[in-house]
């Protein structure tokens, strides 16, 4: 009881005999008087609460599990067998080893066009820019097979059926030096 | 058994270590939330929901108190739980009353209140108490809280506690002495007011 503050400071000067004497007094009587609490059915109210909880808590668990038809378990083991075959048979494949290689899906049709066709050798000037030789294929629809050769002699092939008309055409070109079957 | 044992036995779903705490703690468990509440069965019901909360959270109990002073603290949040169901303005019951007006209570000297007041009058002055006083005072007086551990419990600084019981002091004083109609007429002998 010395250390009962006086004072509203940090401060706190232990309290006169007087006053102490008065505190445990009131503290006798309070504590005298006690109102009567019923321990025993208070701790009723408690564990009756945690009964309940424990009931509902099992209530749910059974409940969930009857909500289940009887095929959920044989179907979900089926669906876990059935994912752990099809991981193991992409595993087994090893797809991850395919040959990297890569083949212009492009260039064997070019090569079966280009057998169909009629082949010419062009000499495109020096300065011909690649965007002006693709101008220059373009319209006559032909397309490089093979080159630049050491001399410079590009090999295209067209349709036989305008081959004439773009040998002509080829020639007409600035950018073409020389165009031969 | 000491309290934290019994504490992580609940925390491991022991209803019977739970039981143990409730014989240990509830009485006084009662009587703060009585001193709260003034009302004996919403004292009881806070004491129930405040065991049944002891039970749900034993296993966040982290130790940094006494189990006592745990259990007090939770049977606080009730009541103030049940004071603002009831539609009382919880909020400004527990502000502090510091702003209030001090009355000098007299010279009446202590010797001679505690010579003549009843049980009755004290609690009937107990309760003319600001709420956030009345708590401090019950703490400090009856369970033997330190300043530390009420300031803890409320959620205040140390002073604020001390001053709390300080003016419960003098507020309870001057009740007594109006309920024993005294009128600065008592013997003038060893006051500290």
């Amino acid at each position: 009881m010395t250390d009962i503050p006086s004072q509203p400071t940090g401060e706190r000067p232990s309290a006169s005999p007087g006053e102490i004497q008065w505190l445990d007094r009131i503290r006798q009587q309070l504590e005298g008087a006690a109102p009567p609490f019923d321990h025993e059915r208070n701790w009723q109210r408690v564990a009756a609460r945690i009964d309940a909880e424990r009931q509902w808590d099992r209530a749910q668990n059974r409940r969930s599990r009857e909500r289940r038809p009887w095929w959920w378990a044989l179907m979900a083991y089926g669906m876990g067998a059935a994912t752990a075959a099809i991981l193991m048979t992409v595993v087994a494949s090893e797809p991850w080893r395919a040959d990297t290689a890569v083949v212009p899906l492009g260039a064997e049709e070019s090569t079966a066009k280009a057998a169909a066709r009629v082949r010419l050798q062009v000499v495109f000037s020096d300065q011909a820019t690649l965007a002006q030789v693709r101008a220059a294929l373009s319209p006559i629809d032909a397309e490089i097979v093979a080159g630049p050769g050491r001399l410079g002699v590009w090999t295209i092939a067209l349709p036989s059926s305008s081959a004439d008309e773009a040998e002509k055409v080829l020639r007409a070109l600035p950018i073409v030096e020389s165009v031969s079957r | 058994m000491d309290d934290h044992a019994i504490v992580a036995a609940c925390a491991k779903g022991d209803s019977h270590a739970l039981r143990s705490l409730h014989e240990r703690h509830a009485r006084a468990a009662y009587t703060f939330a009585l001193r709260l509440l003034g009302n004996p069965a919403d004292a009881d019901d806070a004491v129930a929901e405040a065991f049944y909360e002891v039970w749900r959270s034993a296993s966040k109990f982290a130790n940094r108190s006494s189990v006592r002073t745990w259990i007090l603290g939770i049977v606080r949040h009730k009541a103030l739980d049940l004071l603002r169901a009831r539609g009382a303005r919880a909020e400004e019951a527990i502000e502090d009353a510091l702003t209030d007006t001090l009355v000098d209570p007299g010279p009446t000297p202590f010797e001679w209140l505690a010579e003549h007041q009843t049980w009755e009058m004290v609690d009937r002055c107990m309760q003319t108490l600001p709420l956030p006083q009345r708590e401090s005072f019950h703490l400090f007086l009856l369970e033997g809280l330190s300043l530390q551990q009420i300031a803890q419990l409320q959620g205040v600084p140390d002073n604020t506690v001390a001053t709390r019981i300080h003016h419960a002091k003098r507020k309870l004083k001057l009740c007594l002495t109006e309920a024993l109609g005294v009128k600065k007429a008592g013997p003038k002998t060893d006051s500290v007011l």
